[in-house]
């Protein structure tokens, strides 16, 4: 074994081994959060907060509509943890692989995320 | 209350099958809500662009959780798929939707038929001795009892075809595992199994980007999204535990099934004939 750990690739796979607890913890904690907050808006729609058929509202009237109880800030809320969770998980790596001194693959985590920001940015622009 | 538990039962439907084949579960989702439960075409795939990421997270969690999938391969990958997936979103009203969708047709066609009729080798038992590269890994198969290991090759071909599944998956309206699981399996020799669980990682987080922009520009109900999502998680759960029991050619006939059926919708779709 301790051949086997003498090559470059050997290192890098025994560092970077570990690694997919810390994204599955991360994954776990944001779907948790998400379910929860979707439920708590299905919930209060039973409950009858929100008589009318009303839409996600926007990031800007969420902190309103939160603090209203209204389940559309709930459900706002909600998938928008359920989004970013994949993006947190793309932190988590690379932080995790830096940590490890994996530094190939937390340049190319860094990478994925810098695209991803783009991508939505211009998304959100056009 | 009928409606949604429709929803419901379409979500779980889909996040079980999308977790098992490493698809996101959209080529269910988008016809079942668009067809058969009357949603309008932009909100089903708003739907199936969140469902997605549900698979994905649901899936990834429990695959994670035994090593199954590779993040070392799934990052690498990702690089060119989000690539992909930003140029896509820039020359996309150049390309031809209908001309994409035959060529893709045609192609997953033949990959589906080439699947099934393939020979089976079975994938190689870890000694603990091989040499597996920076990008290979290994796994716990427990349908067979032993430990998996496996190389990664053709990598470029991989890096290529990840780059063209983000060009096309937003145009095409699907998810990028239809590319990537049949080209990890039969051009990078990575085992069916692991090339499931890291596409399922993967699709995540090419789907997480467009799902925002549906959802910023108010293109969500969250009357039809959180039911499906809610159905997607549980289908998900249940999906990802079924795939790690069933044998690995049991897989392979349900991917190659799936993309048969993914390859007949977008062969209809560029004859004209929508099913969406």
């Amino acid at each position: 074994m301790s051949d086997s750990l003498s090559t470059f690739a050997e290192k890098v796979r025994a560092r970077s081994k570990g690694i997919n607890l810390t994204a599955a913890h991360v994954l776990t904690a944001g779907l948790l959060l998400a379910v929860a907050l979707l439920v708590t808006g299905i919930a209060l729609q039973l409950a009858g907060f929100a008589p009318e058929h009303s839409r996600v509202v926007s990031v800007m009237d969420m902190p309103r509509a939160l603090a209203a109880v209204e389940p559309s800030g709930f459900y706002s809320l909600g998938l928008i943890v359920l989004l970013a969770t994949p993006i947190a998980r793309v932190v988590a790596l690379a932080v995790g692989f830096g940590r490890r001194r994996a530094w190939l693959f937390c340049a190319l985590s860094a990478l994925v995320f810098a695209v991803l920001t783009l991508t939505a940015c211009l998304g959100l622009l056009t | 209350m009928t409606q949604a538990i429709l929803l419901v039962v379409v979500g779980f439907v889909a996040g079980a099958f999308g977790s098992m084949v490493g698809l996101g579960g959209g080529v269910f989702m988008v016809p079942a809500l668009s067809l058969f439960l009357g949603v309008p075409i932009h909100e089903s795939i708003a739907a199936s662009l969140l469902a997605v990421v549900a698979t994905s997270t649901t899936a990834t969690i429990a695959y994670l959780r035994d090593d199954l999938a590779n993040l070392r391969l799934g990052m690498t990958l990702e690089t060119t798929t989000v690539t992909g997936a930003l140029f896509g979103g820039l020359v996309g009203a150049l390309l031809s939707r209908g001309v994409l969708s035959a060529v893709f047709g045609g192609v997953m066609m033949v990959v589906s038929i080439y699947l099934l009729v393939r020979p089976h080798t079975g994938e190689a038992e870890f000694a603990g001795q091989e040499e597996l590269g920076t990008l290979g890994g290994t796994y716990r198969d427990r349908s067979l009892g032993t430990t998996i290991g496996y190389k990664v090759r053709w990598l470029p071909l991989g890096l290529g075809s990840s780059l063209v599944a983000g060009l096309v998956s937003g145009l095409l309206g699907v998810g990028g595992g239809f590319l990537t699981v049949p080209v990890m399996v039969l051009g990078m020799r990575v085992p069916v199994r692991a090339a499931v669980a890291t596409s399922s990682f993967m699709i995540g987080i090419t789907a997480s980007a467009g799902a925002l922009v549906y959802l910023a520009r108010g293109l969500v109900d969250p009357f039809v999204t959180v039911p499906v999502v809610l159905g997607v998680v549980c289908g998900a759960y249940v999906g990802s535990r079924l795939a790690e029991r069933v044998k690995s050619s049991v897989l392979t006939v349900m991917l190659a099934v799936v993309l048969f059926a993914l390859a007949l919708q977008m062969l209809l779709a560029a004859a004209g004939i929508s099913v969406r």
